[in-house]
């Protein structure tokens, strides 16, 4: 099956370990990932002003990208980017007054009606692969390895977007779950990392980072499991710092979720770029024997 | 108005809902001198109220003002109560209602009922209470409450259970179960042989399809059931089967095979009293659990221990003899009136492929035979099995006990579509029998004469083939070469259909299968029956001693000379639909059977599985859900000394004629799930559940704890307006009686924890009532309650403790409370049963389900019908006193009506 | 600390920008403070978003733009999800920054940040911060 995918800036540059292990898991899952031929930044953020349309050009003129691809569904990895684009999507299906005004606008371009379905990839396992055909595959069931699900802001918040249930979600649970990892369930799992914060406010996003992972912790986790490249530089990069702080901290992996799905479909590690983790997860996948 | 009603109204009203506010309207009417039907649809009266520890702001017990209002009404002259009823129609007009009842089946005949309560001391089914809002338990048969009026018992029975369901033989698993988790294992054990006289034998061979069903498989693991009835068949000595016989009847039956099809017909035959046969081809009993099933699964003092109370009964078995050989079929349809056969399938299957008759290689079956019956066989040191059934894991297991230095299995298929019990795989694995899946023979090689080997190719799968398992597919060029000095080919068995022989004509089936019909198990020869694997081909003993009783049946019929169709015994049960609840549930293992290590088992037959102890045993019973509440054990029949239990009865309908009807339907709680910030949390209550805690009467007799772990919570959170006020969960009014239970449950928990501290968030403080503002005052200058101003975001478990994350906006600060217990005050909203009603009674109801006046000033307490008054918090939340008032004003309106007679006038609709 | 009030304050310019960037009705708020109760950001701000609101819907502009508040908020709409009268904080906490970003003002200066962690950033990052933090 092909499935049209939007990567978006990170991916290209600094989420490698969240692309790669992600388009050769799918691969093996019998999907083949087809980037859209061409693409903009999304504008990161979706733009909370009732008076700004200009912010929602960029998400929407990749849409169209898309809809141009004969394709009437985009996946994407990032979860800033499945906000923005599903946002924009939804503004335009709703609004029939901006969407009028971003078409004119978009002389260039044909209209857009909101014709293209927004997904999350994660979705697209739960809902079009289904959790027990992964468990069928997987070859090297993440036994004992205690991880905790966390999904961030973007992939939840406003509820018209969520993938799943807003509180208490359950989609990386369950992922986790049919990978045959221990699923730690924690209660900060859907609160916010600080998010873009950390250029103006580095300090308060060091704060959250900690209190994200002790919580973590103090639920026996062993590593945390997410789909953010924000998230993931928040709660990885912050460590060193966190490690200084507090003694008896001594670091704690931070996996992207199509990173643990490429090792349990036992695809060649090097694929998950684990040298870019900032906690190194090479001894704890060594000591659970995890590795192949 | 069309035309007048001429006829004077019937002077009698009919209240619905039993609360406070129905209690209230039906004494004053009754009271009155004229006639009143109470119908509520819980098996007691007393409403929510009755739940209470105390009530604001007097703080009286309802215990002491309520019960003696409820006795009242219970013995009134003038009041005909109907509990456990619900209002199924309502036709007619002011002055004249016809109205159908529907009285459900409480399965007890409550007018002779003494409520003495032995049933329910012996009913092992423990469920949790509605009284209790989930947080205790009570027995499948119950009275809700001490008090309850009327005092009587009521069988909580929902259906049927999904494992009992299951079974072939309908044997009652979720009654012995429940019986062996309260240690009666002798009841538990009498239980399953009122289905079996197997019970030792099926509880280690059965393939239990009931756990398959289970309903705690969806949230863990399935029970082992079968392990439990193993259980309870090892814990005597010598089987106590009741072996009486009806009564001598005429009619000799022939059963050919004594296998479990032929022993199981055999036994019910016998039981009837028809003098009964068997014909057997071996020198023992047993058939494919004798010659087949091996030693260490199935142990042969204990088959020996059960198939010897067939013949105990009476009936005959004559080895050594098979049909066909010493005596023909034909003899025996002439000598018996009827004949049933259940010969099995003892023929293996070829593999069809060159070098199958060199020395060395021994069919699956034939091997098993030999060892089973001689108890040795000759065994080589490398032996290879070919098959994915039960009878090559058996024989693969069977050579590695008799010495063959590595026994390995290959399987053309892969390890989904393996037929074996997948624990008996996991055993040989264990037993280091290596299993090659995706492989199929080619050829056997031999040198001499001898297998030296056999020669396979890899396959794939394909697509499913008629049995639904996946085709396999050979890979071209993938040969590879075993060797191996003995080579048994298991891969399946047929029917040997030679004694059938010519005289009587029986229509056969594909790979030797006889020919019946489903339901009757007749062959297409008049009188002669068969079952089991002879028809079925290769399947379980379940089946084959199901199809056993099936033939009994029919022949009993046939010799009857009655229907073989009509109302048959073995109808099946129906198979009920049934939700548990499983939020409060934890999760439990399953609790596996000790077994011989694997080294100790090379050279001997001992049983592999070593049974649960007494308390694995009772703590795996445990586990089960009772998903349909009563198991219909019939424990509690037995013990009601006025015999007044009948698991048969049904709901029955009656008809009342009533002048007025008078809604008091009440209320209920939002649910807690509707509010997901605050996880789910034994500690975490609704404010029922806690009054249940305060209250003396209640299941921790009014010690205050917290449920989980039964310790004494000191610092106590409520949180008002949950889900009230709140548009977003769709609740936008105020429940108007939260501020007040709140700050009296506060002050109860103050008063029953003197070093506890309560801790309010309120948005803001609602006692608009008589002496509720002082009352508030007390509770926070006397008991040190503390009120924070604003909502709670989150409810979080933090190790013993709940964190609550809330605010106080009067301070401007963020506050955390680290607290053992927190209470919702939940948004109340109307009784979805008494909602459903107005609707099809076609009565006004607002948005939120609560039934509208025709005008809140000039037409209080009128429903958009005439005629039709409501009364309490079906009209919208209130407390007690606002209730009551209201009911009493309902049944002004009910008796201004009575006493005019006239219909029309009185005030009646809108003016 | 006093204040005066009247008709005027609260039916000020201000307020009626704030409700139009936004798109939010702030009258809505009751001032539970639920979205308060939950703000990951609220141990670095000096008002409480509930706060913010008040002081909106009162229309006292001079707390409101000296208040870190809607800098410290990270858009998480945590608020948003929780507010039991359906009101989007985070909108309104956009509609504030914006009245001052659209004067020109920054909040952050590209030039202060070290290029070390500049560099090292993911993209997300810097395009949202940017977004919400400059003119
Ligand atoms: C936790 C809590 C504590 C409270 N504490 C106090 C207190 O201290 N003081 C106070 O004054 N108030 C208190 N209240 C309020 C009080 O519970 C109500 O005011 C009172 O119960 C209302 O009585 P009712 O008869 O209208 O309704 P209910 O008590 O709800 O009774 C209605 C009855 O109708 C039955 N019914 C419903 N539908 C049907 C149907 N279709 N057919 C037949 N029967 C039906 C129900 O089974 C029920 O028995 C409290 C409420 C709560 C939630
Ligand atoms: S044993 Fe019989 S009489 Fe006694 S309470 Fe139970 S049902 Fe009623
Ligand atoms: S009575 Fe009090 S707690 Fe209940 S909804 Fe009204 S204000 Fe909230
Ligand atoms: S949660 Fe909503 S209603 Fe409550 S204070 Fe915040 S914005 Fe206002
Ligand atoms: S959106 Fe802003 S104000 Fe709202 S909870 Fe998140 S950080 Fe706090």
């Amino acid at each position: 099956m092909d499935l049209s995918y939007y990567p978006g800036c990170t991916l290209k540059t600094k989420a490698k370990g969240l692309e790669a292990p992600a388009v050769a898991a799918m691969a093996a899952l019998g999907v083949n990932l087809v980037e859209i031929s061409r693409w903009n930044c999304c504008g990161a953020v979706y733009s909370l002003a009732d008076d700004d349309l200009a912010h929602h050009l960029a998400p929407v003129r990749n849409l169209i990208r898309v809809h141009e691809q004969g394709a009437d569904k985009v996946s994407t990895l990032c979860s800033f980017c499945y906000n923005t684009l599903k946002r924009a999507n939804q503004l335009v299906q709703r609004d029939e007054v901006k969407r009028r005004t971003l078409n004119d606008f978009m002389e260039e371009e044909k209209d857009y009606q909101g014709e293209v379905a927004v997904v999350h990839l994660l979705e697209v396992l739960r809902d079009d692969i289904g959790w027990d055909n992964i468990s069928a595959k997987v070859k090297v069931p993440l036994q004992g390895l205690r991880v905790a699900p966390y999904y961030g802001c973007t992939l939840l918040r406003p509820q018209e977007i969520a993938i799943d249930r807003v509180e208490r979600p359950a989609i990386l649970h369950q992922l986790m779950e049919a990978i045959g990892a221990e699923v730690v369930d924690f209660p900060f799992s859907t609160e916010c990392c600080g998010s873009f914060q950390i250029i103006s406010n580095p300090d308060s996003v060091t704060q959250r980072a900690w209190d994200i992972l002790s919580s973590a912790l103090k639920r026996g986790a062993e590593a945390l499991v997410l789909t953010c490249p924000l998230c993931y530089f928040n709660l990885g990069q912050r460590q060193a710092e966190l490690k200084q702080k507090y003694i008896d901290f001594t670091g704690m992996p931070v996996f992207y979720f199509s990173q643990l799905l490429a090792l349990a479909l036992a695809l060649d590690s090097r694929v998950c770029h684990l040298e870019l983790n900032y906690a190194d997860p090479l001894p704890l996948l060594e000591d659970k024997r995890l590795l192949v | 108005m069309e035309n007048h009603v001429e006829t004077p109204v019937t002077r009698k009203a009919l209240v619905i809902g039993g609360g406070v506010a129905g209690i209230q309207a039906a004494l004053d009417i009754a009271d009155a001198g004229h006639e009143v039907f109470l119908v509520e649809k819980s098996p007691s009266i007393g409403g929510h109220m009755i739940q209470y520890s105390e009530v604001f702001p007097t703080l009286d017990c309802p215990q002491c003002i309520l019960t003696p209002k409820m006795v009242e009404v219970g013995q009134h002259p003038k009041i005909k109560l109907l509990t456990y009823s619900e209002v199924a129609q309502v036709s007619g007009q002011m002055g004249h209602f016809t109205v159908r009842v529907k009285r459900k089946s409480p399965y007890v005949d409550w007018e002779k009922c003494t409520g003495c309560g032995e049933c329910a001391n012996v009913c092992p089914v423990e469920v949790y209470s509605e009284f209790e809002r989930g947080i205790a338990k009570q027995k499948a048969i119950y009275k809700p409450f001490g008090q309850a009026v009327p005092a009587v018992f009521t069988v909580d029975k929902k259906g049927i259970a999904p494992c009992r369901a299951a079974c072939p033989l309908q044997v009652n698993a979720q009654g012995y179960v429940a019986l062996i988790s309260q240690g009666r294992f002798t009841e538990a054990l009498n239980l399953v042989r009122e289905k079996t006289p197997f019970p030792g034998i099926c509880g280690r061979i059965c393939t239990h399809p009931c756990e398959s069903q289970c309903l705690r498989g969806e949230m863990d693991m399935p029970l082992a059931i079968n392990d439990l009835k193993r259980f309870v068949a090892d814990q005597e000595k010598e089987p106590a089967a009741d072996l009486t016989i009806a009564s001598e009847r005429e009619g000799k039956v022939a059963i050919i095979g004594a296998g479990p099809a032929g022993l199981m017909a055999a036994y019910e035959l016998r039981k009837m009293g028809y003098q009964v046969t068997i014909f057997e081809a071996l020198p023992a009993a047993g058939g494919m659990m004798r010659a087949g099933i091996p030693e260490y699964r199935l142990p042969r003092d204990i088959l020996e221990k059960e198939v010897s109370l067939i013949q105990k009964m009476g009936v005959a078995i004559r080895f050594d003899t098979t049909i066909g050989e010493q005596v023909t079929l034909a003899a025996l349809k002439d000598e018996f009136n009827t004949v049933f056969i259940a010969a099995g399938a003892h023929v293996s299957a070829k593999l069809g492929v060159e070098g199958e008759d060199l020395a060395g290689v021994k069919h699956g079956i034939d091997f098993l035979r030999e060892v089973n019956l001689n108890g040795k066989s000759e065994v080589g040191e490398r032996v290879v099995v070919v098959g994915g059934g039960n009878a090559a894991i058996d024989a693969a297991r069977t050579a590695y006990r008799l010495g063959a230095k590595t026994v390995s299995i290959v399987y053309r298929r892969s390890r989904e579509e393996m037929p074996a019990i997948p624990g008996e795989v996991i055993e040989a694995e264990g037993e280091g029998i290596k299993i090659s899946y995706l492989t199929d023979p080619v050829r056997i090689v031999g040198e001499n004469g001898r297998v030296r080997g056999i020669e396979c190719l890899r396959t794939k799968l394909g697509p499913p083939d008629e049995s639904g398992r996946r085709r396999s597919i050979p890979v071209e060029g993938s040969e590879f070469f075993l060797e191996a000095d003995m080579i048994i080919p298991a891969i399946g068995q047929v029917p040997d259909v030679a004694f059938l022989g010519s005289e009587i004509r029986i229509g056969l089936k594909p790979g030797n299968r006889l020919e019946v019909d489903d339901t009757t198990l007749q062959t297409t020869a008049d009188g002669i029956f068969a079952g089991g694997d002879v028809v079925t081909g290769p399947n379980t003993v379940i089946d084959a001693l199901a199809a056993g009783r099936r033939a009994a049946i029919s022949i009993d019929r046939y010799l009857r000379g009655e229907s073989l169709t009509i109302d048959r015994e073995d109808a099946g049960l129906p198979v009920s639909e049934l939700k548990v609840d499983m939020a409060g549930i934890s999760q439990q293992r399953r609790t596996d059977m000790p077994a011989v290590p694997p080294a100790q088992r090379t050279g001997n037959f001992r049983e592999v599985a070593l049974g649960l102890s007494e308390e694995e045993a009772i703590r795996e019973a445990g586990r089960c859900l009772a998903c349909p509440g009563c198991s219909e054990c019939r424990s509690c029949e037995k013990v009601c000394e006025p015999k007044v239990i009948d698991h048969q009865m049904v709901e029955r309908y009656e008809e009342l004629e009533v002048g007025a009807i008078v809604l008091a339907t009440g209320f209920e709680l939002i649910p807690r799930e509707a509010i997901a910030e605050f996880e789910p949390d034994p500690d975490i209550l609704e404010g029922i559940q806690f009054e249940r805690i305060l209250c003396p009467g209640g299941s921790t007799a009014g010690v205050v704890m917290r449920p989980s772990d039964q310790k004494i919570p000191r610092e106590v959170v409520f949180i008002s307006c949950v889900g009230s006020r709140d548009p977003e969960h769709g609740v936008p009014y105020c429940s108007r009686v939260c501020c007040m239970y709140l700050v009296k449950m506060a002050m109860l928990h103050k008063h029953a924890v003197p070093d506890g501290q309560a801790y309010i968030f309120y948005m803001d403080v609602r006692s608009t009532g008589k002496g509720y503002e002082e009352f508030v005052q007390r509770a926070v200058e006397e008991d040190g309650v503390l009120y924070l101003r604003g909502r709670v975001s989150r409810v979080f478990r933090d190790g013993e403790k709940l964190k609550v994350c809330g605010v106080d906006t009067l301070s401007g600060k963020n506050v955390d409370i680290s607290c053992d217990l927190v209470v919702l005050g939940l948004a109340m909203v109307s009784d979805p049963a008494g909602q459903e009603l107005a609707q099809r009674l076609g009565i006004a109801i607002d948005e939120y389900g609560f039934i509208t006046e025709v005008h809140p000033k000039l037409n209080p307490l009128e429903t958009s019908v005439p005629g039709i008054y409501v009364a309490g918090t079906a009209q919208g939340p209130r407390d007690i006193p606002d209730s009551v008032a209201q009911a009493s004003g309902a049944a002004s309106k009910v008796l201004a009506l009575f006493s005019t007679g006239e219909p029309v006038s009185g005030g009646v609709g809108p003016r | 600390m006093r204040i005066e009030i009247s008709g005027q304050t609260f039916q000020s310019d201000f307020v009626k920008k704030v409700a139009e960037i936004s798109g939010e009705s702030v009258l809505s708020c009751n001032q539970c403070g639920k979205c308060s109760a939950g703000c990951p950001m609220a141990f670095a701000m000096d008002w409480l978003p509930n706060q913010i609101i008040r002081l909106v819907q009162l229309g006292i502009e001079e707390d409101i733009a000296k208040s870190k508040t809607p800098w410290i908020c990270a858009s998480c709409l945590t608020c948003s999800v929780r507010c039991p009268r359906g009101v989007d904080l985070g909108r309104l906490m956009e509609a504030v920054r914006l009245l001052t970003l659209r004067r020109n003002i920054d909040y952050v200066a590209a030039a202060k940040i070290p290029p070390d962690a500049l560099g090292e950033m993911p993209q997300i990052a810097l395009v949202g911060g940017f977004r919400k933090h400059t003119a």
